[in-house]
């Protein structure tokens, strides 16, 4: 494995048809830190996302990794080093699992000294870690919602990536495939940054948590900090209880909508 | 030695039976050529043309056993017409495979962007009003010139933000295409009643056209064309995931679609100026190819290519002799094959 990156966003602005979707946002990442980004609906998170894989480019602001200017990079060398599951899942006409795994290697690909054999490997080594080896030669597109992304999620680590960026990965998994994939980007070693909408998730998952609100953050730190029942009620708009996982003792929370119960 | 289960998944481990498929309907487009040459009005059999073509690669001098009739129909016309046939086909199977997948839709095909509309106004102009004052090259050139303006056009007009959406692009083609053949409607219709089945019989799409003079446009379209599109393959191929999917993998999107639109609508461009707008080949030809060979386009160009080639020329061969001695046009029987195989298709598949 490479190793995880470093990731510094500096004072990011992000507007479009006059709508302020980011406002003065700044994120440092650890190398090898799980990050996770949560707040509410149409608070910025995939926004936020979209920026750091150069999807978006900020109106204000720089981001880098490992101290290069993200903008400024090789469009292949930046997919080597950073690789994106994004939340719609889609992969066209017919290809099998196997080659959609197979497109993760593309950026590798294009630079000098890339070898056969490292794809082989890489996308063998994927397909495990999501448990579809057994798959590799089914069609792709009658799989379904949970399937699928696991699939693409395998193609993000088929590009062994030392940044992994995750737009909501649970979405559509059941809960044993949502550990399970959570636990895969843990053991690789990596940076990752992951928006989440179950906050107990990224309570036993992230190292460190962003609140954002309505393109701000509103408080980042380690869960223990972030996950404050007084916040987070205000940020969400609900009633929040909060005890402690009594396997792992991480923060615990319970939602309840406002007003009598 | 013995080999496990687990390894024969391995793609590395067997040779890919797409060479030997490429080979063998590489032979069939040149068997199918030969077949094919003696079939029309005028009945000249392979044994006969083979050895016209055999006389005129490498004159013996011996005295031949055909006529100068059969001998000028063999050289002059049914050869370049089943050449042309080969390359439109192997073209328009290939740009409707390019834009099948760059549009994420199954039922795409060369003429999406109005190129053929554009064509047929700069072609019936020709057949009915001014008549070909710069010889053989007059109609495909005036038709070549109708696909570029009706291009420009839907390029201006789809234009956004540096790029272009798939969406908007389709949409703009579709009304370009409409503006279009109302204008050729009215030439055809205020024109003379004489010329008008000539310029009908364009629009349907024809090879009858075919002169040796007028292939170097079509060779030069598919070997450039084919050239640049396999050289994009993978990056095609990266677009599957959609545009954002693709930008994570390095792809830069809006230069790649630019590029494919603009190779995909100067080949067709080229071919419909060559043939008219012969439709359904570059809508099922590919469905077919990726039957074969999968999805991956390194795969799917070159075999809807050569399934391309093999069907127009057959299609050609048919229209001249169901009705001989007059030819039924070329539309109208891929329409019919079309449209039936289509149904067939989806009486069969769920996911196209």
């Amino acid at each position: 494995m490479t190793g995880g990156a470093s990731l510094d966003a500096v004072d990011l602005d992000f507007s479009i048809a006059q709508r302020k979707l980011l406002d003065g946002v700044a994120l440092a990442l650890n190398p090898g830190e799980r990050f996770g980004i949560i707040g509410p609906n149409g608070s910025g998170k995939s926004t936020l996302l979209r920026c750091l894989y150069a999807w978006h480019r900020p109106d204000n602001g720089s981001i880098q990794l490992d101290g290069q200017d993200l903008f400024a990079m090789d469009s292949a060398r930046r997919a080597c080093a950073v690789a994106v599951l994004a939340q719609h899942a889609e992969a066209g006409l017919g290809l099998t699992i196997e080659e959609v795994v197979a497109l993760g290697r593309l950026p590798h690909r294009r630079l000098p000294r890339s070898a056969r054999a490292d794809d082989e490997a890489a996308i063998e080594q994927a397909l495990v870690a999501v448990d579809l080896l057994a798959w590799r030669k089914l069609p792709f597109a009658p799989l379904s919602g949970g399937e699928k992304q696991r699939v693409l999620f395998a193609r993000a680590l088929a590009q062994q990536p030392s940044l992994l960026i995750l737009d909501e990965p649970t979405n559509h998994l059941d809960i044993r495939h949502q550990l399970a994939v959570l636990d895969v980007a843990r053991r690789l070693g990596i940076t990752v940054v992951a928006t989440l909408h179950d906050l107990n998730i990224a309570a036993r998952w992230c190292d460190r948590l962003c609140l954002l609100d309505q393109g701000r953050i509103r408080r980042i730190g380690p869960p223990d900090h972030v996950l404050e029942p007084a916040l987070i009620a205000s940020v969400y708009g609900v009633d929040v209880e909060r005890d402690q996982d009594p396997r792992t003792g991480h923060p615990r929370l319970s939602f309840h909508l406002p007003g009598p119960a | 030695m013995t080999s496990s289960p687990a390894r024969t998944g391995s793609a590395t481990a067997r040779p890919d039976p797409l060479i030997s498929l490429a080979v063998m309907l590489g032979i069939a487009v040149v068997v199918s050529t030969v077949l094919t040459v003696g079939i029309g009005s005028v009945h000249v059999p392979p044994g006969t043309a083979l050895a016209i073509v055999r006389e005129a690669l490498s004159p013996t001098g011996e005295v031949a056993s055909w006529s100068r009739g059969q001998q000028h129909i063999i050289l002059d016309l049914r050869i370049p017409r089943a050449l042309l046939g080969a390359m439109v086909g192997a073209g328009l199977g290939i740009v409707g495979a390019v834009l099948q997948s760059i549009t994420r839709n199954p039922l795409a095909d060369p003429y999406l962007f109005g190129v053929s509309s554009g064509a047929a106004v700069g072609a019936v102009t020709v057949i009915l009003y001014t008549g070909a004052f710069l010889g053989a090259l007059t109609l495909p050139l005036a038709a070549f010139a109708g696909a570029l303006v009706s291009m420009a056009a839907v390029f201006v007009l789809a234009r956004e933000n540096g790029g272009f959406g798939t969406e908007r692009l389709v949409l703009t083609g579709v009304a370009v295409h409409f503006v279009l053949m109302a204008a050729t409607n009215v030439l055809i219709f205020n024109a003379s009643d004489r010329g008008a089945e000539g310029a009908i019989f364009w629009m349907m799409g024809s090879f009858g056209n075919a002169r040796w003079n007028i292939l170097a446009g079509p060779l030069i379209a598919l070997i450039l064309g084919t050239a640049w599109v396999m050289h994009r393959a993978r990056d095609l191929d990266a677009l599957s995931l959609g545009d954002e999917g693709a930008h994570t993998l390095g792809v830069s999107v809006k230069k790649l679609r630019l590029e494919m639109f603009a190779a995909t609508a100067l080949m067709t461009g080229v071919f419909v100026a060559a043939s008219g707008a012969v439709g359904f080949i570059g809508l099922i030809i590919p469905h077919c190819a990726r039957w074969l060979v999968g999805a991956r386009m390194r795969r799917t160009v070159p075999i809807a290519g050569l399934m391309g080639a093999i069907f127009a020329v057959w299609v050609d061969a048919a229209s001249r002799w169901l009705m001989a001695p007059r030819e039924l046009p070329l539309g109208v029987m891929t329409a019919a094959i079309g449209g039936l195989f289509f149904v067939v298709v989806l009486k069969r598949q769920r996911n196209l």
